[in-house]
């Protein structure tokens, strides 16, 4: 039998939800009922001299080649950012498990970037691949010749943000899998060794599907990661350049917004971003989540 | 039992808080305080300081508290939230190229209004006219009080001018090329054009050099005349071979980029001045203070280069002036008209231009500072002021006024990413750019529709 709390009357429920509910209508609702009203009309840079316009901002978006191009940045950058976060994510955790010795060092070590803010992540990593400064580029530069330059060359700077970005969420990921990875029965384990299975065998086979719940789950965590709460990172280190190429949908939602102080757009934007995310979500639940076998 | 106890002790807190509240303080005694928000860090922001001391320190009335709230784009964003949620701040620092977007906001009250209302008259031709006529509108009223304001200017090594036998710093570009040229003979490893990229570029090399060689940046006197201007630069000849030359000298090496990283383009071109490593560097007369400090070579400076196909008109200024917001109390305003009045005295004007390098605003205050002798002391001092006094007034002499510019700036800034990795020509950066610009220009248009 599932135990439940149970509260005579509706009253004190209510009122223990009030705070959080209150929250969530301050600093959610509101703001989106905004951003929703502000996308149907255009206004000046304080917001005044408001005029409806309905659809307009929004079918302008698909005309503007610099829109689309922030729409296929997007794109590439979350899935090399979601593909990178969880597969390294996915290895320290293997490794991580098969660890005795020590383990609780290397976890809590392998942990900590996640309490880095999106926006300090994204400055320790300019600092190390600074060209003029950095460590790493250093490397990059003198001893692998690469001649590396993210302020001119659209790959270097797409890399960049790719690898700050994933950095950070990689720690997610890593509890999420270490997790996923102690829960598979020591029975299934002890099985495949006694049939000879090799490690990789034992991991594509064996692991994998049975964590098949928490990769599901960490995909979409993952790519909302990616869509939306990169921007501290992006505005750090390339600050959406060069040319373009590495300003994704939410950076340009900042840029036309705060700095080219086109309300309306930005608000479109906003709308068309959080749609996005929430189709990509509910495709993920309806396609992928078939494939999924929870125990 | 405890839950009576913990009830009362509740109670007892709910009821000492009145107590310990916002105690009423005898107001009438003191300083009106007057808030103003600003965009200048470093030493700048340490002048405007000393600015704010003086004048708390002149009068008992008042009290201006300044507080930096980042660059000027994070600046104005804060004073338009503020503003949105009722609390703007008195004084705001904003420059140049939110003229049009402050004038059009109906947010502001203009200038000339609170000084006229304490009874202070602007005689515009006590001002530097460029000075003045960047923040003033159609009808001939200034909006803001121009705080800081300067204009390019060149710095040369002059022991690099020296060694290669180089007697007196170029006039034109091409004789820029050719002095280059030399000092890269005499002097080996020496770069020759420290160039800055980015947003230096857009007011060095497209904004001032339109405005220096008389050609139009954009139609309608640069967007003075309507918001219906155009923005035309990448049809004029004289520019697209100036910023060719530019691409070229960086292929060729005789120029060469700050840094590697576009993040340091700018401070790694004024770093490589500074340290020597650079014959020629263009930039704002206000940097004088870095550089007297700073320098570790014997330096000089004289006028910006011009195209040696054209003679030169005047050049622009960049800067920025205070806009007041509307939505205050009278005594409020009558101190923010005090300290327009202070700011435009001629010993304040000679003390800032003297701490910063940023030219006197006033003609008194130039004339103050020749009579002292400075010039004769500092000879580069004044350079920029003769610059911009020099030539005529013309339409295309006008500082842009176009909506939303620093959009127009960083569209023009992509396009540019794209010719300096070696992308596109020339002409296709510029078409690109002016395209993108041409649209953000629209598109304020249309924000403010039926406003001017």
């Amino acid at each position: 039998m599932i135990k439940r709390a149970a509260f005579r009357g509706q009253l004190l429920p209510l009122l223990l939800l009030a705070p959080q509910l209150l929250i969530l209508a301050w600093f959610f609702f509101w703001p989106s009922a905004q951003a929703l009203w502000q996308s149907l009309h255009i206004s000046d840079a304080f917001g005044g001299g408001a005029r409806f316009v309905g659809a307009d901002n929004f079918t302008r978006l698909w005309a503007e080649p610099a829109y689309l191009l922030a729409m296929q940045v997007s794109f590439l950058f979350s899935a090399l950012t979601a593909a990178l976060a969880m597969g390294m994510g996915l290895i320290f955790a293997i490794l991580a498990d098969r660890v005795v010795r020590g383990s609780v060092l290397y976890r809590t070590l392998l942990i900590w970037p996640y309490a880095v803010a999106p926006a300090v992540a994204g400055a320790l990593w300019l600092f190390l691949f600074h060209p003029t400064i950095g460590i790493a580029a250093w490397l990059l530069n003198e001893r692998l010749g690469l001649g590396w330059d993210p302020a001119l060359n659209t790959a270097h700077g797409m890399a960049l943000v790719v690898f700050a970005a994933a950095w950070k969420q990689l720690s997610y990921n890593f509890v999420f899998f270490l997790a996923g990875l102690a829960a598979v029965p020591r029975s299934v384990i002890e099985a495949a060794a006694v049939d000879g299975a090799g490690p990789v065998r034992h991991v594509v086979t064996i692991v994998l599907p049975l964590l098949s719940p928490t990769t599901f789950f960490l995909a979409v965590v993952n790519i909302v990661y990616a869509f939306i709460d990169t921007f501290g990172v992006i505005h750090t280190t390339t600050g959406g350049g060069p040319a373009g190429f590495t300003t994704t949908l939410v950076y340009k939602v900042y840029r036309d917004g705060f700095v080219g102080l086109d309300l309306g757009a930005s608000a479109a934007q906003s709308v068309v971003l959080m749609l996005i995310v929430v189709v990509l979500t509910v495709l993920q639940f309806r396609f992928i989540e078939r494939k999924v076998s929870y125990a | 039992m405890r839950r009576m106890m913990l009830a009362a002790a509740a109670a007892a807190a709910l009821g000492a808080m009145p107590a310990i509240g916002v105690s009423p303080a005898a107001a009438a005694d003191q300083p009106v305080k007057i808030t103003w928000w600003h965009a200048m860090s470093g030493q700048l922001g340490q002048s405007l300081d000393d600015v704010v001391a003086k004048f708390n320190a002149s009068q008992a009335k008042y009290r201006v508290e300044a507080v930096n709230k980042g660059n000027y784009v994070a600046t104005l964003n804060a004073a338009i939230a503020a503003y949105r949620a009722g609390e703007p701040p008195h004084l705001l620092q904003n420059n140049e190229s939110g003229v049009l977007t402050m004038m059009l906001s109906g947010a502001i009250v203009p200038a000339h209004d609170i000084l006229a209302k304490h009874g202070i008259k602007v005689e515009v031709n006590a001002y530097l006219r460029p000075v003045i006529d960047t923040y003033t509108d159609r009808e001939g009223k200034l909006l803001a009080m121009p705080f800081n304001s300067s204009t390019p200017i060149l710095y040369f090594n002059k022991e690099m001018l020296d060694k290669a036998g180089i007697a007196a710093p170029p006039a034109t570009w091409q004789e820029m090329e050719a002095q280059i040229r030399k000092v890269k003979a005499a002097v080996p490893g020496a770069c020759g054009y420290s160039f800055p990229g980015g947003s230096s570029t857009a007011w060095v090399e497209f904004e001032n050099f339109s405005v220096y060689h008389d050609i139009p940046y954009a139609t309608k006197a640069n967007g003075t005349g309507g918001l219906d201007a155009e923005i035309v630069y990448n049809k004029q000849p004289l520019l697209v071979g100036h910023i060719s030359r530019l691409k070229r000298w960086l292929d060729e090496g005789l120029a060469t980029f700050g840094a590697a990283d576009k993040a340091t383009w700018a401070s790694g071109a004024r770093n490589n001045f500074l340290e020597g490593k650079c014959a020629f560097w263009a930039d704002s007369t206000a940097w004088h203070g870095t550089v007297e400090q700073g320098a570790k070579m014997k330096w000089g400076a004289g006028p910006l280069p011009y195209d040696a196909a054209k003679k030169p008109n005047r050049s622009m200024i960049g800067g920025a002036a205070l806009y007041s917001f509307k939505g205050h109390k009278p005594e409020e305003y009558a101190g923010i008209a005090e300290f327009f009045r202070f700011l435009t005295s001629a010993d304040l004007q000679v003390s800032f231009h003297k701490a910063t390098g940023y030219v006197p605003i006033t003609v008194a205050a130039w004339e103050k500072a020749k009579a002292e002798g400075y010039y004769k002391e500092k000879p580069t001092r004044e350079i920029a002021v003769l610059q911009l006094l020099q030539g005529a007034g013309t339409d295309n002499a006008r500082c842009m006024r176009l909506g939303n510019f620093e959009n127009v700036r960083a569209a023009q800034d992509e396009e540019l990413d794209k010719l300096w990795a070696g992308k596109v020509t020339v002409q296709q950066a510029l078409d690109e750019g002016v395209r993108k610009a041409n649209e953000i220009v629209r598109r304020f248009a249309e924000q403010n529709r039926g406003k001017i």
